[in-house]
């Protein structure tokens, strides 16, 4: 697991300095319309906010996902701490390298904005020669004792590269300090459900062969990709996104290797090997046979690929079609097989909606069957 | 005592692996930091360069404000100015509006609370301490103007419209969050018939860059209705059926609506729910909701035009049938999926998609109302055209609190232009503004069929706007192009031609206007038509001759004008194999209409024209460009001695020969340092004292809050610009924005000089997510208005870099997407509003963009970056590209070699362009490269230095680099003493 550790904030560092798009965050010399941001506020009050970004497991969970504790201390600072979980380190805040304090600072002050009392919040990053970047003001409303707002903070300091965490408060404590914080928004990375999972120790890799023919791709935690499994004819049988993989069997060694690519030229080979692809339970989804085209779960009593669509045989009558262009479908249709003559009922405007367009234009009402392929009759 | 002493080795050992260790990590990072040092600098904000000035410079660009407070203050009321010019009065039944004094308001939707700005992304504005609408409100209207309550409500209610993430989001992060009528409270209703005059209801939608609005998104459909953002969703509907309801009970006077949008909605709702008014305002700015309430009020008098078709039916345009990013069919047979973006990280989606834009020519009025007058005229297969289903209020639209008409409509042919000239009588009571519209149309002939071009039955080509006293007249006197009037045959004569035949001009309230005007000239049966037309406010003017001469070279270069997108035009590529377009075609609207997207595979041509990502591919299009565009290149001279400075050359023109002299004199290292390494700046070019530069992002002023920093004055969105018709506005804008500029540069050689804008791409569809940034759907228009914005912004000193060159008319699949068109639709629609820049206005700058003409990224094509922008239209400044960090497709060498002059990114991992010092072609095109650079900051307020001492500085993180190196070495060369020292004490003590 450490190795994971460390490629995942080996990931978050490349994301950094690869990506950043770092702006230049000199000191603000532009002529401001609302005038400075220094305001020196007082009050006998403090607050405390919290709140949590969380994209999933996705591929760059390591670099996006966080929590953030914001302190509004009675001299008028507004100290926010981020805490990003996705890495599974709940050491101590002050050594933990994925917990920062103050990553965020500013000052705040009870306000009225138009006629409304708030919170005014005003929040930067501020680098260590002390330039401001990313700046903020936002206003803090009172919902029953409970305050929120919408705080945006920079996955990297100082750049583009922004998303937006909702923070809720009040005057209450409820983290005594960033340790207690941590525990609370603490991960504990927990595998998929598999049945195999096959681990490429060097670069922190793991491909999870899970029970219905899913594969997932983890680099470190974060899932990277997904595909399909199965064992046909004792080979060991691949795809990854939508295409097919190349596995090596050596008697009942299989090994495949996966190119996870943060961008052309930044790039990360895994290989992985089942020792012994006979001890693989059959896949239980149907994805026996990863299928060419993508459509690794098999529907239905039937499926035709028809163009960009796809015709689902639902039962005796009922059908559905698939655009899996833009992952869209629709249940509603209706359809007569005579022969190799597939004559397609489309339901009405408010069934189809936004998919009208897609059937009006790919679509037909009668279709010609061969094999697994339906081509309009002329 | 021995014990003793083996301890102390065993501390000496420990201390001596520790310290080498460190060594060797500080000497490996040191070359490892340094590929990646510019990232470095920037994210860190080193200081890479130290600037001393010259006493006695020119001064070459001043401020015209003798403080930031005086600019400032100009810009607040500027910015108030544009929008109560630019809003369009749409709807205002039983004269609604304007609204008395004292009129007491209920505001509805969590807009109204949340205004809309502007958009987000790298032309994001920092919206901080922007005005709300209460605030507006109160000021034109009085104190206590807008419940308290329903503003409180709305503040605290927890409802809040959600845009895409700034950087990689998607589409299906889009949320319009409107509050459910269930949520207001009795206690609440109690209030609103004290403030019961005007149900003031905000419309806002957002777009922001890196993803486009969802236009039927099935995992929306619990948020909006269809999953179309544009559309009303279910709690805007129930809000408006309440809102009715309670109209008829008299709890409320009025219903009054504010689209507060630059992606126009789904206007298919504006004669219901008794709806009396509709003001369209865009994205207002910081102050611009001042203006808002001024319209309102009566202050002011709405005198804004829409620049956009507003639709009763957003799918129904031509462009929405093929408007996404669509996968070639074959692209997981490529290895497509492989990543060459950069601020998406992880998505796979860059060189596997395309686009079609099979419409042509007919997007917006172009589309409408040349179908219209086909159906009227019973020609072209129109079939039962419904127009009135499809538009809402047609581009050019827009009411005012007075009425104006129209007398002694002339045109005079002056040989290269026409004088068009009219009267306008004001013949209400109240002053206001009138802009005067003019519109031609081209004769569509048999030669047009037979050779498939195509022409749109009315296209603005001039306008003017003044005040008008009411019950006077005003004269406006507007010159037209006939150039303006040609139309690109890119199928038989190749070039723009002058058609025999009549054209008519008119003057239009509209575009429908004009065409009506022009129809009931032609005689055509009223009863077909929608609306009514004037034929005296007509003229026929007839060509007697086809002319394919006059407009085949430039006006500007003298150099030939001819084809150079065959390779974007599948129908002309010669590695499309058997995949043609059916273009739409006036003479067959119903059989040509497109039906949905097309279909398109990857062929091998494709692949190695441009798609690849194979160095063996790359290397091969280098050879193949080397050969085409520098066939007879031999060594240049390069890192020669010389005195030249780049002072010298803030006044030298552009052709002047004496610029090789001084390019000579920079090594190759620090040309290809200026080339790669531009992110947001200029790298320093000591060797001809060139000092670096602070690019920042537009183009709704200078928007710095993306990258870091809070942005200046943050004026409306461009459509509204577009809609004031008034370039003196835009003038006194673009030279604000310039100040600000100015204004940020400092004493420490901080010098912001160049600026990512203004946007020049068109609204194809309502649905682009960068709208905002784009004036129009109409080119000409954009480039009127850019060539006045971009003139007055380089005024004071500032560089533009104009956005997105070109065809980047959406964000959907934007990295690499290949864009598919005729040549025709590109040079009259989407290159006009680049041209308006660039030629008219003298821009010296555009900024590529990240999608393909073809299959060809549009920084290496070299029709795009040369034959356009050099040799037609004469540009002489820098082309930067969009963002290029770790897009590698963004190749150097072909870029370089294409005509692209600057990187937006940083060199790591694609450094191209290193080890190819003795390449003559190469260096030939380097060299070209780093004189529009070095062209662009020499003719900028950078050179108000004057012959400064520019001095390298090493960045304090590599001085503390290098310092760690030496102290490490120092303490692991003490450690190995001691610890030899110790061991030989060790063994000289006697055992015991």
């Amino acid at each position: 697991m450490k190795l994971k550790k460390l490629l995942a904030l080996g990931l978050s560092l490349v994301m950094v300095l690869a990506l950043a798009a770092c702006g230049d965050d000199a000191a603000d010399a532009t002529p401001t319309p609302g005038g400075s941001n220094t305001d020196a506020p007082t009050s006998t009050k403090s607050f405390q906010f919290y709140g949590k970004f969380d994209e999933g497991d996705g591929a760059n969970a390591s670099m996006l996902n966080a929590a953030f504790l914001l302190n509004l201390n009675e001299d008028g600072t507004a100290v926010a701490d981020r805490y990003m979980f996705s890495n599974y380190d709940a050491s101590d805040a002050a050594t933990n390298p994925t917990y920062t304090a103050s990553y965020m600072s500013g000052t705040w002050k009870e306000a009225e904005r138009d006629g409304v009392p708030c919170l005014q919040i005003k929040l930067a990053y501020v680098d260590e020669a002390g330039n401001e970047s990313n700046s903020q003001t936002a206003y803090a409303y009172d919902v029953a004792g409970v305050y929120s707002f919408d705080m945006t903070f920079p996955v990297v300091p100082g750049m583009s590269y922004t998303r937006t965490v909702t923070m809720e408060g009040s005057e209450e404590k409820t983290y005594a300090d960033a340790n207690a914080f941590i525990q609370a928004y603490k991960a504990e990375f927990v595998p998929p459900e598999n049945v195999a999972a096959l681990e490429d120790a060097e670069n922190g890799g793991t491909a999870y062969l899970q029970a219905d023919g899913t594969l997932l791709v983890y680099a470190g935690y974060n899932n990277v990709a997904q595909g399909t499994w199965a064992v046909d004819g004792g080979a060991l049988a691949v795809t990854i996104g939508e295409a097919a993989v190349d596995v090596t069997m050596d008697g009942s060694k299989a090994t495949f290797s996966y190119d996870y690519s943060v961008a052309e030229g930044y790039s990360t080979t895994y290989t992985f090997t089942c020792d012994d692809v006979t001890a693989l339970p059959a896949p239980t989804g149907g994805a026996e046979t990863p299928a060419e085209g993508g459509e690794a779960e098999a529907e239905g009593i039937a499926s035709y690929e028809a163009g960009g669509l796809v015709l689902v045989l639902l039962d005796d009558t009922n059908m559905k079609v698939k655009f899996p262009e833009y992952d869209m479908e629709r249940d509603g249709f209706t359809y007569v097989l005579d022969g190799n003559t597939l004559t397609v009922t489309a339901p009405g405007e408010d069934v189809l909606g936004a998919f009208g367009q897609i059937w009006s234009a790919m679509g037909a009402e009668t279709w010609t069957i061969d094999g697994n392929t339906a081509t309009k009759a002329e | 005592m021995k014990k003793k002493a083996k301890k102390a080795s065993t501390l000496w050992t420990v201390l001596t692996t520790i310290t080498a260790v460190l060594l060797v990590v500080c000497i490996v990072a040191i070359p490892v930091t340094a590929n990646f040092a510019t990232a470095i600098n920037v994210a860190l904000n080193a200081k890479t360069q130290e600037i001393v000035p010259d006493p006695d410079a020119t001064i070459y660009f001043w401020s015209d404000y003798e403080s930031e407070e005086d600019l400032v203050a100009y810009e607040k009321e500027l910015c108030e100015q544009i929008e109560e010019e630019g809003a369009a009065l749409l709807v205002n039944k039983d004269d609604t509006l304007p609204l008395a004094a004292g009129t007491k308001f209920t505001p509805f939707s969590q807009s109204s609370f949340n205004l809309l700005y502007g958009g987000t992304g790298s032309g994001q504005v920092s919206a901080n301490d922007a005005v709300s609408l209460k605030a507006a409100l109160d000021e034109a209207f009085g104190e206590d103007s807008v419940n308290p309550e329903q503003w409180k409500f709305y503040a605290t209610c927890g409802y809040e419209r959600v845009n895409a993430d700034t950087t990689g989001g998607n589409q299906g992060q889009y949320r319009i969050n409107e509050v459910p009528w269930s949520e207001y409270s009795d206690a609440l209703q109690a209030t609103w018939s004290s403030y019961g005059d005007v149900a003031l209801v905000v419309l806002a939608r957002s777009g922001g860059e890196g993803a486009d609005l969802p236009s039927g998104l099935p995992e929306l459909e619990p948020y909006m209705t269809d999953g179309d953002y544009l559309r009303l969703c279910k709690e805007e509907v129930e809000m408006f059926e309440n809102l009715e309801a309670l109209k008829e009970q008299g709890v409320f006077k009025k219903i009054v609506v504010l689209l507060n949008s630059s992606n126009s909605l789904q206007l298919d709702f504006v004669d219901d729910y008794g709806i009396d008014a509709v003001l369209w305002i865009g994205d207002v700015g910081m102050t611009g909701i001042n203006g808002v309430a001024d319209i309102l009020a009566g202050n002011a008098n709405p005198s804004g035009r829409i620049v956009d078709t507003f639709l009763r039916d957003n799918h129904s345009s031509p462009a929405m049938q093929n408007f996404g990013a669509y996968e070639y069919t074959n692209a997981a047979e490529y290895d497509t999926a492989t990543a060459q973006n950069n601020t998406d990280p992880g998505i796979s989606k860059c060189n596997q998609d395309y686009v079609v834009y099979q419409e042509g020519i007919y997007v917006g009025y172009r589309y409408y109302e040349t179908r219209y007058e086909d159906y009227v005229l019973g020609q072209g297969n129109a079939g039962e055209y419904d127009y009135n289903a499809d538009v809402a209020f047609p581009f050019g639209y827009g009411l005012s609190y007075t009425t104006f008409e129209y007398s002694n409509f002339t045109v005079e042919d002056q040989g290269e232009t026409f004088l068009v000239e009219v009267d306008v009588t004001n013949t209400g009571d109240m002053d206001g503004k009138h802009t005067v519209q003019i519109y031609f149309q081209s004769p569509y002939t048999q030669y047009d069929i037979d050779n498939g071009v195509e022409k749109a039955a009315v296209e603005l080509c001039g306008f003017d706007k003044k005040e008008i006293a009411a019950g006077a007249t005003e004269h406006y006197e507007i010159t037209v192009d006939k150039e303006d009037l040609t139309s690109y045959d890119a199928n038989n004569a190749k070039t723009y031609i002058l058609e025999d035949g009549d054209y008519y001009f008119t003057v239009g309230t509209d575009a429908h206007n004009a065409i009506n005007n022009i129809l009931m000239a032609k005689g055509a049966d009223e009863s077909r038509m929608s609306g009514t037309g004037d034929a005296s406010l007509t003229y026929k003017w007839n060509n007697p001759t086809f002319d394919a001469e006059t407009y085949s070279v430039s006006s500007v270069t003298g150099k030939p004008i001819t084809n150079l997108f065959d390779n974007a035009d599948l129908n002309k590529y010669e590695g499309a194999e058997d995949q043609q377009i059916t273009y739409l075609t006036r003479n067959d609207w119903v059989g040509t209409f497109p039906q949905g997207p097309v279909t398109l595979r990857i062929t091998e041509e494709m692949w190695k024209d441009g798609l690849s990502h194979n160095e063996e591919d790359r290397a091969a299009i280098v050879e193949e460009y080397k050969a085409l565009y520098y066939p007879d290149a031999t060594m240049p001279a390069v890192g020669v001695a010389g005195d030249l400075t780049a002072s010298m050359f803030a006044q030298t023109e552009a052709d002047d020969p004496s610029w090789a002299d001084l390019i000579s004199q920079i090594p190759y290292g620090e040309m290809t340092n200026l080339i790669y390494n531009g992110f947001h700046l200029t790298q320093p070019v000591p060797s001809i004292g060139l000092p670096g530069t602070y690019d920042e992002n537009g183009p709704q002023g200078f928007t710095k809050s993306l990258m870091g920093g809070s942005s200046a004055m943050a004026y409306t969105s461009e459509d509204v610009m577009a809609a004031t018709f008034n370039l003196e506005l835009i003038e006194s804008m673009g030279k604000c924005i310039g100040e600000d500029f100015l204004h940020a540069t400092g004493e420490d050689g901080t010098v912001y000089a160049g600026i990512y804008g203004p946007g020049a791409n068109i609204h194809r569809t309502p649905y682009c997510g960068r709208n905002f940034e784009y004036y129009s759907e109409d080119g000409w228009l954009s480039g009127k208005v850019a060539a006045v914005e971009v003139a007055a912004i380089q005024d004071r000193g500032v560089y533009v870099f104009t956005k997105h060159f070109a065809l980047n008319d959406q964000e959907e699949g934007r990295y690499g997407i290949s864009t598919w068109s005729n040549e025709q639709a590109i040079r009259e629609l989407y290159l006009e509003g680049f041209e308006g820049s660039v030629v008219d206005g003298g821009g010296m700058g555009v900024m590529s963009s990240f999608n393909r003409l073809g299959v060809v990224w549009s920084g290496a094509h070299h029709g795009l970056m040369t034959g356009i922008l050099r040799d037609e239209w004469g540009m002489k400044g820098a082309a930067i590209t969009d963002c290029s960090v770790m897009a590698n497709y963004m190749d150097y060498r072909m870029g370089v070699l294409a005509g692209q002059d600057l990187w937006d990114g940083y060199s790591m991992g694609m450094a191209t362009l290193d080890g190819l010092e003795n390449d003559p072609a190469i260096v030939t095109a380097v060299q070209n490269a780093v004189k529009h650079i070095a062209y662009s900051i020499t003719h900028s307020h950078a050179m108000n230095v004057g012959n400064a001492t520019i001095i390298p500085v090493t960045p304090w993180w590599q001085v503390a680099l290098y310092g760690a190196t030496g102290v490490m070495a120092v303490l692991t060369a003490l450690c190995a003493f001691l610890l030899v020292r110790s061991i030989r004490k060790a063994k000289k003590q006697p055992t015991n």
